[in-house]
């Protein structure tokens, strides 16, 4: 970065303040940086640095949640420049919580982080079934399928969806990942899904490296 | 020994002859299975030795919340883990149910936070006269009221979590009027149930997710530490209490605050009950933690009578432990996985 000052974005974001940010993102732009470069060199490496101290224990959710809504903030800045360009900056990811199931509070941390990480969500809410889940990656074409449960009578759902996903031919083109109260890594390996993720912030990273295999 | 002389001195942190066995609440399908519909005989069929006391809360004009009615609701309406968990809609304290499911929060301003304080209701929020009639049937039984109605918890679950995070920063100062608000009507209905003979309290307030407590040891040690001091301060009789999810960096400001013990101690969301035993175990008696999200939710009972031995091997030695399941007896726990539990600690829970 050349033009801002990624020590005093860094701690704008980790402050919540959505007008520093809407303004440190503005003053960028109007010295010549690029929308990409602000989001990559400056952005998303915050948010990378918030998401290290909650993993460590140093801040807890309250903290991450304000950084990021002010990341969202300076996201609504260059979110029209960056829609111009010809680079498709962000991968997408769809995500909803499984049929039977209306619990969509650790769903939501997840889709705030994962917005934070720079990442473009489709949040298909509650009670979501493999049909619809099929409907949106058609739709959207994400680079990755969340799923969410909280009730261990909805977990087996999130193979039907996984299941539905290989007989729609789509299983090749998504990585899946799976989260929630009872499911944990052999749970995930069980029913085929890439990835499992046991915390909003670890989603993260494992999306992150998903698409970096 | 009878069930109130072990849990006394239980809670006297002695070794009574065995461990006793705790149920903070039962699905109404297991109460259909084992009692016929009948909540005493359903515990007495387990061997279940502390008798809980429900408080009503009501959702648009309905009853709702933990309580323990002789007509539980059908099985398609009990999906709360509670007896009566069948309920829509917003609740007094402005807490969004769908299907006896918690959904989000609605308060957002100081308006909507008087809106939704309940009035106390005392008469109407317990059942006096099944009260009566088990304390004068079952004197040998000790009673406790099991709420879900800590200060700081049902303050996070009427705005919903994101939004609670959000009003921490923009709008501390109606959080800290509804904790307070809360603890004042959480004092007043605990008492009326000292009252009516419950021989200790536990305070429902869920703190933690997988591995990560809801807010900084700061944050609790502003809006819970001296809220929970104050309640233990007002109320006659031990207060325990609840909640699920990784809170062990709360734990000593809880101990400090002068609370006698700690229900759930949830392994999967990362507490491990043998550690809290050995740092906490002459402050607290621990009540946990069986693993209700795995373990009792098959049918192998070999693996349930392991996670029975581990629980005894971590928490028993020395007294003031009881067993009780990480969380409630909800609706995906095996019958089959239910009774084992009980039968084997039964067995196998015997002091020397």
């Amino acid at each position: 970065m050349k033009m801002i000052d990624t020590e005093k974005l860094y701690t704008t974001l980790s402050q919540g303040k959505m007008d520093g940010i809407e303004k440190l993102v503005q003053e960028a732009l109007e010295m010549g940086e690029s929308a990409e470069s602000i989001l990559r060199g400056g952005l998303i490496p915050a948010m990378d640095r918030i998401g290290i101290k909650f993993k460590s224990g140093e801040i807890y959710i309250p903290e991450v949640l304000i950084a990021a809504r002010a990341m969202h903030a300076g996201m609504t800045v260059l979110k029209p420049i960056l829609s111009k360009s010809t680079t498709n900056l962000s991968k997408k990811v769809v995500i909803g919580t499984v049929k039977g199931d209306l619990h969509d509070i650790g769903k939501n941390l997840v889709v705030m982080m994962l917005e934070g990480g720079g990442f473009e969500v489709i949040d298909l809410g509650t009670d979501i079934s493999a049909d619809k889940f099929i409907e949106a990656i058609q739709k959207h074409q994400p680079q990755v399928v969340g799923m969410s449960a909280l009730l261990t009578t909805t977990i087996k759902e999130m193979k039907n969806i996984l299941q539905a996903i290989e007989k729609a031919g789509l299983r090749k083109k998504v990585k899946t990942i799976v989260g929630g109260a009872p499911v944990n890594e052999k749970f995930a390996k069980e029913i085929g899904a890439d990835g499992y993720a046991p915390d909003a912030a670890s989603a993260v990273d494992i999306v992150k490296s998903l698409l970096a295999e | 020994m009878n069930s109130r002389e072990r849990v006394l001195m239980t809670i006297d942190h002695k070794e009574p002859d065995r461990v006793p066995l705790f149920f903070n609440s039962i699905d109404a399908k297991f109460v259909r299975a084992i009692g016929k519909g009948n909540m005493v005989e359903t515990w007495k069929e387990l061997g279940v030795d502390v008798f809980v006391m429900g408080r009503t809360t009501w959702c648009e004009g309905k009853p709702a919340g933990l309580g323990y009615s002789p007509d539980p609701p059908p099985p398609e309406e009990s999906l709360g883990g509670c007896l009566y968990a069948g309920w829509n809609g917003i609740d007094e304290i402005g807490r969004e149910w769908r299907h006896g499911r918690y959904v989000r929060g609605v308060v957002e301003t100081r308006e909507d936070l008087h809106k939704y304080s309940p009035e106390l209701k005392l008469e109407e929020r317990y059942n006096r006269s099944i009260i009566e009639n088990w304390k004068t049937n079952y004197p040998d039984h000790p009673y406790v009221l099991f709420s879900h109605s800590g200060p700081l918890g049902l303050t996070i679950e009427s705005f919903g979590l994101i939004q609670f995070c959000y009003a921490l920063f923009d709008n501390r100062a109606v959080i800290q009027e509804s904790v307070e608000l809360k603890t004042e009507w959480f004092i007043e209905t605990s008492k009326y149930a000292v009252e009516l003979g419950v021989d200790f309290v536990i305070m429902g307030d869920d703190m933690g997710f997988k591995g990560h407590g809801y807010v900084s040891p700061s944050d609790f040690k502003e809006l819970a530490f001296p809220y929970y001091r104050r309640i233990v301060d007002s109320i006659s009789v031990p207060v325990f209490w609840h909640s699920e999810g990784y809170i062990r960096d709360y734990i000593p400001m809880a101990v400090e605050a002068g609370i006698k013990g700690l229900h759930g101690i949830e392994g999967t969301a990362g507490m491990n009950m043998g550690e809290i035993k050995k740092e906490f175990g002459k402050d607290l008696v621990l009540l946990g933690n069986m693993d209700g999200n795995q373990i009792l939710c098959q049918s192998d009972l070999e693996l349930v009578r392991k996670e029975v031995d581990r629980c005894l091997k971590e928490g028993m030695e020395g007294g003031g432990y009881m067993l009780s399941i990480a969380g409630s007896a909800h609706e995906s726990i095996q019958l089959e996985a239910l009774i084992e539990m009980c039968r084997y600690l039964r067995k196998v829970g015997v002091y020397p």
